[in-house]
């Protein structure tokens, strides 16, 4: 139940903001698909958050919600890609002697498959634990784990192969 | 997990995803401000709706099992007695015989 006290939404934003946006590109064409799914679902999030029992997960939930909902909706994309410039297509900030490396591991992570690859971003970035990802997305906490587990060993093989000649 | 396992966590928790745009939070501090939070009176007005219904079900329960005889009291029983034999008392069919005896004409007289 952290963040309860937390009760400003830039806050929640500042803290999750960066975490959010990685999760919701996850489930979006786009990037410009993944800030609607995260503008849509904080507001809905803020909107609702008396009523949640754990806010954390409920506004991962929120926002995995509102970007499967944008993902039903084709118009609303197509508008936004014409209307808006294209944004960089790295969802990482990277240090440029790190490039190569982590221009992989991003690459590896979007080849997972959506449930394992949500729960590495949760639990990585968005520091949630297995219990609270569990929550969010209506799982126990042993197949949250087990999905971490066989995301990262995938990861590291895929990793791996690339380095290997 | 294994520390392998951990070492590649940290690897991974090392890259720092991009931030929000600027524009991203404008539009979410647009939203917020255009419209209220809803008001909680929908769910008040559930609440008290249950509330009252409770209520009137426990009302209604409490007459259906409250006993009919105290609901209604009978009268007390009315119990026909005689009066005890060779007592002044008139007893039932006096007065009808007392009528039958004036109406009929003596032979006598």
């Amino acid at each position: 139940m952290h963040d309860r006290d937390t009760d400003h939404w830039q806050q929640w934003l500042d803290r999750h903001g960066p975490a959010l946006l990685l999760f919701a590109r996850q489930w979006s064409a786009t990037p410009a698909d993944a800030e609607d799914a995260v503008q849509d679902g904080f507001v809905r999030f803020w909107r609702t958050r008396e009523a949640a029992r754990d806010l954390l997960p409920y506004l991962y939930t929120c926002v995995r919600s509102a970007a499967m909902d944008l993902g039903r909706g084709q118009r609303r994309r197509m508008r936004r890609e014409q209307t808006t410039d294209r944004r960089e297509a790295s969802a990482f900030e990277f240090p440029a002697e790190q490039r190569e490396r982590e221009a992989a591991i991003e690459v590896a992570l979007s080849q997972l498959p959506g449930d394992q690859r949500e729960v590495v971003v949760m639990k990585i970035w968005g520091g949630l634990t297995f219990a609270e990802i569990g929550e969010a997305l209506g799982v126990s906490l042993s197949t949250a784990a087990s999905r971490y587990r066989y995301a990262l060993t995938r990861l590291e093989q895929e990793l791996s192969a690339e380095v290997s000649p | 997990m294994t520390d392998k396992f951990d070492r590649f966590a940290a690897e991974l928790a090392a890259m720092r995803p991009r931030a929000l745009p600027t524009s991203l939070v404008d539009r979410i501090d647009a939203d917020l401000a255009a419209a209220p939070e809803p008001s909680r009176w929908p769910d008040r007005f559930l609440l008290s709706a249950i509330a009252s219904g409770a209520i009137a079900a426990c009302v209604i329960v409490a007459v259906l099992l409250k006993p009919i005889s105290q609901t209604f009291p009978s009268p007390p029983p009315v119990l026909a007695t005689m009066p005890p034999a060779g007592s002044d008392l008139p007893r039932a069919g006096d007065f009808s015989l007392a009528v039958a005896r004036a109406e009929t004409p003596s032979l006598g007289l």
